[in-house]
Parts: C-alpha cells; structure tokens; sequence
C-alpha cells in the first residue's frame, strides 16, 4: 500500500507520456498545415478559384451569309424562351406558386398541370438549372411576363439567338442547317481541337456544315463570383486581381461572313416556279465563264430555322414522310437519268471521233431493230432524213441508235466523262454523289457481266445506267456554251471579316478545258438552238420566250420500267410516282452566254412542259437583271408583240394550231409524219419486248 | 508589481497563464467568428451572443474559483448523478434538431448537457479513484465501478446520437485508466476486445451515416459533391489559405458558403484560409500551451482528486482539439466536435470555461484558505 504522495509520483512520472502526446499531435498538425498550406497551396488556391469563379459563356455570333448582291440570307436572331428555376420558384409560398403558374398558363396558353409536371421532372436536375417551359415566346407573351415577372420569383425568358433563313424554305439545302450537338458528336467534334461544348450547335448539313469552322466564331469567357448556391456575387472584371492567369476574360469573337454566288432572285424565281405549279425536283444554274452557281434550289424544301433551335419532331416527322423527300438535296445528292439531255454529249462524241459529219443525213424511222430486238423511237413516225442538228432540235432517238451501232461505249463513256459526268464536280458541299457513267470496265466490276452492244444503243440516248445529277448537267450545258472549258461549280463568292474586310475572294477553277473543233460546237449550238425554234420544230419551242436567245436541250427520263399494263398508257395518266421525269439543259444568250441551266422535274411527265419553263423564268430573270436593255420587260413585251404579229398575222393558222397541239401526241403535228418508216422496222409496236427496251425520249 | 502586491496582501501566488491563454484564444475566436458569420443575415447575433455567453461563462468559472476545494470533491457524484438526469430529460423532453436530441430547453437559455457530461464524468471518475484505496494497479473487478461510472453517460449520449461526445467521453476515461494504470492482463483483454469489438460495432452500433463518414473519410473523392463535400471543401479552405491567407473576411470558401458549417465544426478552416500557414501555426501553438498549462496544473496539483480531474480535462480539451482540426485538415473523419474558445456554441463555450474554472480553482486551492 503506498501513501498518497507516492502514488501521486509515481503518476507525475507518466505525464511524460501525455506531454509526449500532446506535442506529438501538435507536430502532426503543424506538418499537416504545413504541406496543405505551403506545399499544395497553389493547387488548393487554384481549386478554390475554381469553386469561386463561374466560367459565363458569351456565345460568338456564327458569320452572316449574304447573296452575291449583298442580301442578307442567314441571319442570327433572338429567341425568347420561358424558364423557371424551381430552386428560386419555391421560395415562394405555396399559395404564390400556384397563382403564378395560373398567371404563366394564362399567357403561354399551356396547361397549368403540363408546367407542373414539367417543374416536378426536373426536380431531380442539377441545382439552379432553368426549367424550360415554352419556347419561341411570341413578342406579346414575353411582354406580358415581363410585366408580371416581379411577382414571379424564378420566372424568367431566357434569350436564345436562332440561325435565320431570311427567306424561310429558299435554299434550305445549300445553306444547310445548325442543330444541337448530339452527346455522340461531341467527342469526335473535339478531336479536331475545336472546343465545343455540350449545348453548342454545330453546322449539319449545306453550307453550314462545309464551313463549319469559318462560320463559327470563337465563343467570349467571362468569370463570375458565385457562392456555393450558385448565386452571382459580383462580375470579376478584367481589372481583379484573380490568383490565376489562365482566368482572365475573353471577348466573343464572331465568325466570318460569307458571300455567296447565289443570286437570290434567281433563288426565288426558281422556288416560285416550283412551287406554282407544284412540281418538285430540282434546278442548278451556273454562270459558264467562271463556274459560279447563280441559282440551285431542291424543291420542296424545309425550315431550316427551326432546326437551330430544335425542331419539333411532328414536323420533322412529316419532313420524313412526305414522299417528295424535301429534306434530300437533289441537286448534288440524287442522280436522274439524263434522258435526252445526253445526246449533246453523243453527238459531240460521234462528231469528234469522225463517226458522222455534221452534214450527215441519216433516215430515220419509227423503230432501230438491233439484234433481236426493236428500238423504238419515241415517235413513232419517225423522222425521215435527220442530221445531227435536226436530231438535237428534236431528239430523234433513231439518229442516235445508229451512231451507236458505230461507236464504243468506252469512247462515249470518256465523252460523258470529259463533260464532268460520272465524277462529282466537287461543288463545297457536303455528300455530293457522283452519278454513274457505265463502261465495260464499270459492268464487270459492278454488275458481274460483259457489256452488250445493245446497252450502248440505250446510254447514247441517256437511258439504262446512266445516271447523272443535277449540278453535274448544269455543269455539261456551260462548258458547251463556253466552249468546252469544265469549271468547278463554286458556292463562295467571297469570305470577309465581320468588318467587311475581305480574307478570302475564290478563284474559277477549270477542271477539265476540252479542245473540240470550232464545227462541232457550231453544229452541236445551231441544234440547241433550233430545239426552241417552231420553224425547226424545236422540242422545247412551247418554252421559248419572245426576245430570249437560248440553246436547250429537253429529255425525259423513266422512272420505272413499264408493264404491259402501263406501257402503253399515257404518262400523265400514271400514277404520279410512276410518271417519267422531265428534264431541261439550257443556256443564253447565243452570243457570250451568261448563264447555264439544268432543271430535274420529277415527275412531270415531259422536259418542255415539266422542266423548260422553270428554266427559262431563271433565265429570263437573270437576264432581265444583267441586260435590262435588251432583256428587261419593256423588251420582251416588244418581242412578244412581234412575235403576236408574225404568227397570228402574217403566217396563218396552221403555225398556230401546231402551239396547240398536245405534247403528248407527238404523232399528229409534224410533216415529217408521213415521212417512211425505217425499212429494218415495219411496225414499231409489233415485237416489244416489255421490260427491257428503254423507252426513248418521248420529248415535246 | 501586481505580484508582489498580491503577496504582500495575501501571500500566495496565483497561476493565472492558463486564463491568459484563454483569452488570447476567446479573442480570436469571436474577431474569427466574426468574419465566419460576416454577411449571414444576422451576422451580428453570431458574435455577440459568443461574447454574451463569455460572459456568462466568465462569472461561471470565476464562481467555480472561489469554491472551496473540498467542495469540488465533495459536489462530485452530486454534478454527476444531476448532469445524468438532465441527459434522460434531454432524450424524453429534448428539442430534436436535425435529427438529434441535444438540447433541453430551460426558458432563458437552451442547454446541451452532454457539453457537460464529460467534466462532470471526468469529475466522477477523479472522485472514485481518489476515494478507493492505493493500487499499483488496477484489474478488471477493481475497475468495474468506473467502467459503469463511464458506460452510463456514454450510451446516453451515443443514443442522442452524438458520436462525437460519447467518443471523447470513452477516449478521457481510458487516459484516466491508463494512468491510474490497469494490469497488463486487463491491457490485453481490452486490446483484443478492441480487434474483435471494432468491426461489430461498426456493423451494428453505428448508424449508416455514420458508417458512411469513416468510408468517407478513408476516401473524400469517392463522392466529392455528396459524403466527401465537406472534407475536401475544408481542405481546400485550409490549403488555399496557402502561407499568409487571404486576409480577414476574404475566406472565399467560407464567405460564399463553399464551407459547410463553417461557424461551428469548420471554424478552424475558415481562421485557417484567411490567415494562412502562419495565423495556423500560431492558433495551434496557443492550443498547445493552453495544453501544457493544463497538464502543468495536473502534474503540480498535490492530491489524487485534482491530479486526476484536471488530467480528465486536460483530455478533454486536447480530444476537442485533435479531432476537431485533424477533421478540418482531412485527417480525421467528418465528427461534429467543435474547437474550444473558436466554435460558436453556447454550452460548449460555458463547458469550456466551467473546466478553465475548476483548474484554476485546482491550481490555486493549495495556497487558499
């Protein structure tokens, strides 16, 4: 047993023990200060900042796009939208909820219950993220939420920019669209070291989408100071000491401004022409002396605008579904036969390799029989005696049949091939298709067999592979008005700052310069030329117009092949997808053309009815604007009053009747009607083979 | 010369460092508390009410001063037996805050009793070994009472729950075991009843928050914006201080709320980033010397009671301290204990002062009377 005072030495000599602790932990503590403060102090310094700093992005606007008379086609316009923060919302009372949605439900005219719900969804979001509750605000409905956003706590109309098509559905295709990155993009877009985040937009399609990167300006960065609600403090200007460099304010700066070649009148005509008569397809139309497309429009067409911010999907659902696909650019993206649009190459090729001179007269009945088989003309007449400017004024497809007889379709092939076909024309588009120019080396890689001779008779005048697009036989049409040289098409006309300096003006580009002898061109223009004249019988003289000089060529191409049944019914009784598809090459005036044309008209049966008469609005039009002396109104109408005067006065009847005379039975009006049929085939419709002879043009 | 006034008029010498220290430490807490609360909507209630309660606290411990001695020793089982009655009252009568029952409302003033638990549990096992018979030391029957003595107040307690209490009550008593020293056989059985009782408790006592915090703790970046907020946003606090800090009330991390319960549990972190390494260093080195100042007045105390108590609270300060900064450093898991003198809390600031009472009380009784 030890005394008190023992036992309380022998406890002061564990003290030492509990010193020891204390200044054990004192040295711990002090250690780990020491390395939070001293030795991570930067990284815990920059991490605050971080914390403290809210990284606010002040959007670039994207470049503007203008028409190559400086009208303005895209445009970046505001948007009003109606968002509420449930977190600022709710610290309403109860009974202020509720009359505030009643107050909102009155304006937007949406259900009190859907923005309930919509509130109550987005519950579980991120902390005071805006709830969006209706977009595209009309100007009445965001004054009205003004007024009352005093007694609305979280009720805000957030200001978005929507990309603009000035001229709503016009040119949706080449102007393209922007929409919302998908998750999925968002990666493979940052590869190329581009920063997009994950509410951008990004150019999808047309013009917007090729240039993308020139379009889009580089986004502003300001910081603001924010508490741990994410409640603003207060803006950190450029003059705050922040702790780190990198978090300094940057100013938005805007994308570049582009021109283009497009002449938006011709843009309108176009789109009119289309749309008056409800026709659907599609026309390209190119300046010849430097390849500057002046008009390309695919008809129908789509709202763009919408898409910028976020497209309704019962609209584009129905963008789906409609069968005359207005969302697919036909333009560049789909390829048509040429039908008889093609001769013009046939027949430069057969002059160019000697097979026929231009004098040349060939008998031309109603039918070719080749082999065993008859290849119909599509009149069925026949045309007696044709030389190659009679065969282009109007299209006899016996002409060719014969020239095929003598020709190889490599050699043709390269002729098509010269003249763009068959390769894209690398227009700056995005997903332009190249068409199809069938040789032998093409149908044993493709279709596994030789060529026969008789495919030959059927791609000379423009049928059976052959495919073409609607750009690529703009582009044939202004070499030949040029005289042979292939331009690659341009969209651009001139890239600028938002200034208006200029970074960038395109040059032409030739692609191909083809040396063809003077005769043949002579020759080859004097029968397109003749193809609007009524003395020559021209198959697209129904489209001329008084006081235009124009070169032309028609064609139609079958969209299916016939049955029996069908074969022999008239076209416009068809099935409307069934009918054959019209098509119109053209250029003017004569002398130094200025513009270039190719029209696609789905479905409407006939090239001079279907696809001539949107060309030559174009036409008329531009020239109207470049040559008002000679082309504007007061000089068509004086031409169309010469034209009254000669027809109904000085040549009688007869010419007018032939005006009349419907398109679709060929057979009545001409002279050359009684001419003599072929001898190698007595009677035309006697031994159709159905289902593989390629119905010629059926022009007129 | 105070001293030689004093004694001249009364002979004796008073140890007053500790309430030098103490108020060195009161006064940074409240200029601190201050800058925590600055431009919370009744930023002034924050400090004033902390120096009220100084106040208050200040007449407590002087009071307690003056007590006799033998009082102290004699009042111990009565503080204790009340301060266990005021904890039953807490758990039928208690306000329930967040989930927890802590306070018991007494008209003026809203006491959390288990603040006091611990000196008065402290206070009751100093009494129990100062009564029982000399022993070199203790096995598992001579220490059955205390365990009780101890085993009461920290379920009552733990039932609240307040894990952070129970803890530093159990941690106190097993300082005051060691040394009054228990046999190595009980040493052993109660290590290996540690290795298998550990995982049980954590399984079954613990309550899945509180599970979560140590899991939290062993890796804050598991779920930085949920369990592991806390911890890593005091870490940045303190860290981003760097050397000098950011100055007084320019804490970005407390001042924009990034800092949870920055006020109370994180008050070392908001000190900590306006004033640095350096503002750190010196608040750690006064909690030290207020620390050595206890244990001085331990280890000079000339009988068992006061040797004993004063270690208990000497225990309990240095708990408070270790646990409360280890957390806000990140090196201890997310437990609600405050900071003596620096975390607002008005039961918590009288217990401290009450303690720094009865150890000056234990300091100067030998020259009184």
């Amino acid at each position: 047993m030890l005394g008190q005072n023992e036992q309380l030495q022998v406890y002061q000599e564990r003290f030492r023990y509990l010193y020891l602790a204390v200044i054990l932990i004192g040295l711990l503590l002090g250690f780990r200060l020491w390395y939070l403060q001293v030795l991570q102090g930067d990284n815990f310094k920059r991490i605050a900042e971080e914390n403290r700093l809210k990284k606010v992005i002040d959007p670039a606007p994207r470049g503007m796009v203008f028409d190559r008379n400086r009208k303005l086609l895209l445009d970046n316009q505001p948007t009003f939208s109606l968002v509420i923060t449930p977190q600022y919302f709710q610290t309403g009372t109860e009974s202020e909820q509720k009359t505030a949605i009643k107050k909102l439900a009155k304006i937007t005219k949406i259900s009190s219950k859907a923005i309930w719900k919509a509130l109550n969804k987005a519950w579980r979001q991120p902390s005071f993220q805006p709830v969006l509750i209706k977009k595209n605000l009309s100007e009445d409905e965001v004054a009205l939420v003004e007024m009352e956003k005093i007694d609305l706590r979280g009720v805000d109309v957030d200001v978005g920019i929507q990309r603009t098509n000035v001229f709503g559905e016009i040119s949706a295709h080449i102007l393209g669209y922007i929409s919302k990155i998908s998750p999925k993009e968002l990666p493979k877009l940052n590869q190329r070291g581009r920063r997009y985040a994950k509410d951008d937009s990004v150019g999808k399609a047309g013009l917007e989408q090729q240039w993308e990167d020139d379009l889009r300006g580089v986004d502003g960065v300001s910081y603001l100071e924010v508490d741990a609600l994410g409640l603003k403090k207060r803006e950190v200007g450029q003059n705050s000491q922040s702790l780190l460099s990198d978090l300094t304010n940057r100013k938005p700066v805007p994308g570049k401004n582009f021109v283009l070649t497009i002449d938006q009148d011709l843009q309108n005509a176009a789109a009119k022409a289309f749309a008056e008569e409800k026709k659907t397809g599609a026309i390209v139309a190119i300046d010849p002396n430097n390849g500057e497309v002046l008009a390309m429009i695919s008809w129908p067409s789509f709202k763009t605008t919408d898409f910028s911010i976020g497209v309704e999907p019962t609209y584009l659902h129905s963008l789906f579904k409609n069968e005359n696909k207005p969302l697919l650019d036909k333009t560049i993206k789909e390829h048509y036969g040429p039908g008889s649009t093609f001769k013009i190459i046939s027949a430069i090729a057969a002059l160019e390799e000697g097979v026929i001179e231009p004098y040349t007269k060939v008998q031309c009945g109603g039918s070719f029989r080749f082999g065993r088989r008859n290849y119909h003309d599509w009149k069925r007449s026949g045309f007696g005696s044709t030389d190659v400017v009679k065969s282009l004024a109007q299209s006899v497809d016996v002409y060719y049949y014969k020239l095929a007889v003598k020709m190889d379709i490599d050699t043709l092939a390269a002729y098509a091939k010269r003249l763009g076909l068959g390769q894209k024309t690398n227009v700056r588009l995005p997903g332009e298709i190249s068409g199809i120019v069938p040789n032998r080396d093409w149908k044993l890689r493709v279709k596994k067999e030789k060529w026969q001779k008789g495919e030959t008779l059927s791609v000379i005048i423009g049928q059976s592979f052959l495919t073409a697009t609607p750009i690529q036989l703009a582009n044939m049409i202004a070499a030949i008005a040029n005289g042979g040289i292939l331009y690659r098409p341009r969209i651009v006309k001139q890239i600028e700052t938002p200034n208006g300096e200029i970074l960038e003006t395109t040059q032409p580009e030739i692609i191909s310069e083809n040396k063809f002898q003077e005769s043949t061109l002579r020759y080859i223009r004097e029968g397109l030329k003749n193809a609007f004249s009524h003395k020559a019988n021209g198959t697209a003289k129904k489209a001329s117009i008084p006081g235009i000089d124009a070169a032309g060529k028609t064609g139609t191409t079958q969209v299916v092949r016939f049955t029996k049944e069908t074969l022999h019914r008239d076209c416009k009784k068809q099935e409307k997808r069934f009918r054959h598809h019209g098509l119109f090459v053209a250029y003017a005036p004569l002398q130094n053309p200025k513009i270039a044309v190719a029209v696609v008209a789905e479905h409407s049966c006939s090239g001079s009815v279907g696809a001539a008469p949107i060309a030559m609005q174009v036409i008329k039009t531009y020239l109207g604007k470049i040559d008002p002396d000679k082309y504007g109104e007061p000089a068509l109408a004086k031409a169309r009053k010469k034209k009254f005067w000669k027809t109904n006065i000085i040549k009688p009847e007869q010419e007018l009747e032939q005006e009349e005379s419907v398109p679709e039975s060929p057979k009545l009006e001409e002279d050359q009607a009684a001419s003599p049929s072929d001898p190698d085939n007595p009677s035309a419709l006697d031994d159709l083979e159905i289902g593989i002879i390629p119905i010629g043009g059926s022009d007129a | 010369m105070p001293k030689m006034m004093n004694e001249e008029v009364r002979g004796r010498q008073y140890n007053l460092a500790i309430i030098w220290i103490m108020l060195a430490l009161t006064a940074l807490g409240i200029v601190n508390l201050y800058s925590a609360t600055f431009g919370i909507q009744s930023e002034a209630h924050y400090w004033k009410m902390q120096v009220l309660r100084f106040g208050m606290g200040a007449a407590v411990a002087a009071a307690i001063f003056f007590v006799h001695y033998r009082v102290l020793e004699r009042f111990a089982y009565a503080a204790y037996a009340i301060n266990i009655l005021l904890l039953i009252a807490v758990l039928l009568l208690g306000r329930n805050i967040s989930g927890a029952k802590r306070w018991i409302d007494l008209g003026f003033i809203s006491l959390q009793p288990s603040e006091f638990m611990k000196i008065t549990t402290a206070w009751a096992l100093a009494k129990y070994f100062h009564d029982d018979q000399q022993r070199a030391s203790y096995s598992i029957r001579t220490l059955f009472i205390p365990t009780i003595l101890v085993l009461i107040p920290t379920l009552l307690v733990m039932a609240q729950p307040d894990l952070g209490t129970a803890l530093i009550i159990l941690a106190t008593a097993l300082v005051l075991f060691l040394l009054v020293k228990v046999n190595s056989k009980l040493l052993a059985a109660a290590v290996l009843m540690a290795i298998v009782l550990i995982p049980v408790a954590y399984k079954f006592v613990l309550k899945e928050y509180q599970r979560q915090r140590i899991v939290t703790f062993l890796n804050p970046y598991a779920d930085p914006k949920g369990h592991g907020y806390n911890s890593i946003q005091s870490m940045i606090a303190v860290g981003s201080g760097g050397v000098t800090g950011k100055g007084f009330k320019e804490g970005t991390q407390s001042q924009l709320h990034f800092l949870p319960e920055h006020h109370t549990d994180f008050i070392f972190s908001v000190y900590s980033e306006e004033h640095g390494f350096l503002g750190s260093i010196v608040l750690l080195g006064l909690f030290v010397a207020f620390l050595s100042q206890c244990l001085k007045i331990a280890y000079s105390s000339n009988d068992k009671f006061g040797m004993l108590f004063s270690v208990g609270i000497s225990a309990i300060f240095f708990f408070h301290i270790l646990i409360n900064i280890g957390m806000a450093v990140g090196l201890m898991p997310v437990v609600g204990v405050p900071l003596p003198f620096m975390s607002y809390g008005g039961s918590f600031l009288m217990a401290c002062m009450f303690a720094v009472g009865i150890l000056t009380n234990i300091a100067n009784k030998k020259s009184m009377f």
